[in-house]
């Protein structure tokens, strides 16, 4: 890909301080939990990147997974909808629909994820919402840096969002074995301010200082903007390099692992995500067979796994070890359809 | 830039299955809006809906279009896992396998990525019942309880897994979950793959059915389907219109390298000239009443064709017959095409099959391979009263003849998301 500049980052995971909320509580009733983290993240991304103006062209894509609407409706529809133990259509189309809020539907739609985001914040660019179960965000990075570099705008937030905290969710995780194999379900965002590079500022000399993303369970930051808060006038505090996905049905995952670790010159580190202890431990296995016993392999620093979420948390802590001095941190994500995505983020010196 | 080229298409609809059933139904004028057959709807405040005329679906149904494909037994096997359960599912396998077949592909195709645009997952409500424990579910009892594997709901890629497994598809998979959008931008998504050279081959399309209990409820209950339960329940830009039809089906494409193409001998459909894609930003409920979101998703797509508003020679509209859209559409076609405008037939398919949610886009992609394939622009089912606000040149009931070399496809999704994919003659 063209390389692109990261000019801000959002983390968000809870638990978090209620006026983080990107939106009313009233929005509120009309949005999943990943809405409402991704709109948190949404928004203190833009934030980080003082894009303040011109936001009718300012792009977004991002990961989602399933839809995530509050079992409680579910639940309320099919009470009012049980007849003799059994379900009634004709309950159903009529007293189970009523005992359900109307608004459940747009907590359901898996693009509204996005869309809120988009709307509260008027975000008008080029933009998809990408199912994901690992690589999927990492597709979503993508699609976020070709709509920059085929130049579709210049400016477009990535990222993930997701809960696992969902009953269905869980109850699916469990009888495939990821529970007792360790996974813990978690929750979470992770947003990337992208724009064309830089041309002209000098190198920000590593971009230490300031909070970092991780730290203290989530928060955002950026350097100072400059420029009038457009995308070119904002010091990058990272670059996005190479993104790259192998498809599992064409390469097993240890494999791809050390084909992307080969790819590229030699990351100082190694983030990286995936559902369950199992393909992280296979992960960091295939970058120490390249890399050495020595290679740095860390994880997102996040406790559970977000799911959708995940390959966004990861680049997030890659910018944090680039700000701590690294130049160049390979993340690696994978999910349970085996494919891998790789993103190469690279100091903007 | 290397040019991308539609090698071969499949789809499902109300008209019928296959690709020359849409498009033999669309040249005839023909609509199929019905009461829906698929579940007892009687009580239901929707209780009709453009369904595929599939019946039941089990292994049988899969048996024969799918010969061939896929080993004996192994829809028995697909069954009792309950991956046929969601419909989506199998109107993907098999246009995806219509496709297929009319690109012919073989092992050599077996590289191609797959780019599919799929609606929300089902919702069983029925298998809750295993778990009820007096007023409360208990989820203990889901591990024995006595359900196949998908359940409560199918899973958001499921139909995208199918395909990859029935055609042995290697290359990388996306799935697009853009609601009404979906469709258009997982073509747009391939064609920009193959445009940048990422990929030479990439089978891209959409499949959808809320023709289920929870998805005709829930877009009952925020008001989408027209009230009034008839076969003409869907008139696009109709001064009468009052909301949508549901719809369900898919459409595959086969998405190449122009050269890739050529080198095989695989003859074009069309070409994939342009696309672009916009968000409205404005509300969760409604579209931007000027147009001005979705009129940029158009320029971009014919900024990317490298074509003026008047080479333009048909419209396929979003159109979803909802007081809303149709004239905020028609301010956003009048904005991106200009003086053009007036001289620009338009029409909407939604009226004759209904609004397929995902698969819109891409049904409606396939629909346009009408005028550049057999020079007949498909018409506007059940529009009949000519409204001021849609002040466009409305293609009525009957098709209309005509030789065009560019067509517009618009897809606006719930949440604001919209996108414009131009395709083009190919000779």
């Amino acid at each position: 890909v063209k390389a692109v500049d990261v000019v801000g980052c959002a983390v968000v995971v809870p638990p978090y301080a209620e006026e983080r909320e990107a939106a009313s509580a009233k929005v509120r009733k009309t949005m999943s939990r990943s809405a409402q983290l991704a709109a948190i993240a949404c928004k203190e991304a833009l934030a980080a990147a003082g894009w303040t103006e011109g936001r009718e062209t300012i792009g977004y894509h991002l990961g989602v997974g399933a839809s995530g609407g509050p079992l409680a409706e579910v639940i309320a529809m099919f009470d009012a909808s049980v007849e003799d133990g059994a379900l009634s259509m004709a309950k159903l189309g009529d007293a189970g629909l009523r005992a359900c809020n109307p608004m459940f539907t747009f907590q359901v739609l898996n693009n509204f994820a996005m869309c809120h985001g988009a709307i509260l914040e008027g975000l008008g660019g080029p933009n998809g919402a990408w199912f994901s179960r690992g690589s999927g965000t990492v597709g979503a990075l993508a699609e976020a840096v070709h709509a920059i570099g085929d130049g579709d705008c210049d400016r477009c937030l990535a990222g993930g969002a997701d809960s696992a905290l969902h009953p269905v969710t869980i109850a699916e995780l469990d009888r495939t074995g990821f529970i007792s194999g360790g996974l813990v379900p978690a929750e979470g965002a992770a947003v990337l301010a992208l724009a064309t590079p830089h041309p002209t500022l000098p190198p920000p000399g590593g971009g230490k200082g300031g909070p970092s993303p991780t730290d203290g369970g989530g928060s955002s930051f950026s350097l100072p903007p400059e420029g009038g808060g457009l995308g070119r006038g904002v010091r990058p505090i990272a670059r996005i390099e190479a993104v790259k996905v192998w498809p599992g049905r064409a390469l097993p995952l240890a494999a791809a692992v050390e084909a992307a670790v080969s790819l590229w010159p030699a990351p100082e580190a190694v983030v990286v995500t995936g559902w369950g202890e199992g393909v992280k431990g296979v992960m960091g296995d295939g970058v120490r067979r390249v890399l050495g016993s020595g290679a740095k392999v860390e994880g997102d620093g996040v406790v559970g796994e977000t799911l959708a979420a995940g390959p966004a948390l990861g680049w997030a802590k890659a910018i944090d070890l680039i700000r701590a001095g690294a130049t160049r941190v390979l993340c690696l994500s994978a999910g349970t359809d085996g494919d891998l995505g790789a993103v190469l983020i690279g100091s903007p010196a | 830039m290397t040019g991308v080229v539609i090698t071969g298409a499949g789809a499902l609809s109300s008209l019928g299955i296959g690709l020359p059933a849409l498009h033999d139904g669309l040249a005839r004028g023909q609509s199929r809006v019905a009461p829906i057959t698929v579940f007892d709807a009687s009580s239901f405040p929707t209780r009709v809906a453009a369904e595929v005329p599939l019946g039941t679906i089990g292994p049988s149904t899969l048996a024969g279009p799918l010969d061939g494909l896929i080993a004996g037994g192994e829809l028995e096997r697909w069954h009792a896992r309950g991956l046929l359960r969601d419909r989506k599912v199998v109107f993907a396998m098999l246009a995806a396998a219509e496709a297929w077949r009319q690109a012919g592909c073989g092992d050599a195709e077996r590289e191609a990525g797959l780019s599919l645009a799929v609606g929300l997952e089902q919702c069983f409500l029925a298998d809750f019942l295993a778990l009820r424990s007096g007023a409360a579910l208990d989820w203990s009892r889901d591990a024995t309880a006595p359900l196949p594997e998908i359940r409560y709901r199918s899973t958001v890629d499921l139909p995208a897994r199918a395909v990859e497994q029935l055609l042995g598809l290697r290359g990388p998979t996306t799935v697009n979950a853009s609601a009404c959008a979906a469709g258009a931008l997982a073509v747009a998504h391939a064609a920009s793959s193959i445009a940048r050279g990422a990929a030479s081959i990439v089978l891209a399309g959409g499949s959808d059915s809320m023709i289920n209990p929870l998805g005709i409820g829930g877009m009952s209950r925020i008001g989408a389907p027209s009230p009034r339960n008839a076969a003409d329940a869907c008139r696009p830009f109709d001064r009468r219109r009052d909301g949508l039809a549901m719809g369900e089906g898919a459409a595959v494409f086969v998405l190449e390298d122009e050269d890739r193409a050529a080198a095989r001998g695989a003859r074009p459909l069309a070409r994939v000239v342009g696309w672009g894609s916009t968000q409205d930003g404005y509300r969760a409920t409604a579209p931007r009443p000027d147009g001005a979101a979705a009129r940029r998703a158009m320029e971009r797509a014919l900024q990317r064709a490298g074509c003026e508003p008047a080479a333009v020679g048909y419209i396929n509209a979003h159109g979803t017959g909802t007081p809303l859209n149709d004239p905020a559409e028609c301010k956003a076609i009048r904005g991106a095409l200009g003086a053009a405008a007036d001289a620009v037939p338009v029409s909407s398919v939604k009226g004759a099959v209904g609004h397929l949610m995902a698969a819109s886009g891409a049904l409606e992609l396939a629909a346009c391979l009408l005028p550049l394939g057999r020079g007949v622009l498909p018409g506007t089912a059940n529009h009949r009263e000519r409204d001021p606000e849609c002040d466009l040149d409305i293609i009525g009931e009957v098709p209309r003849a005509a030789e065009v070399d560019l067509v517009l496809s618009n897809s606006f999704g719930f949440g604001g998301q919209n996108v414009c994919v131009a395709l083009g003659r190919w000779s």
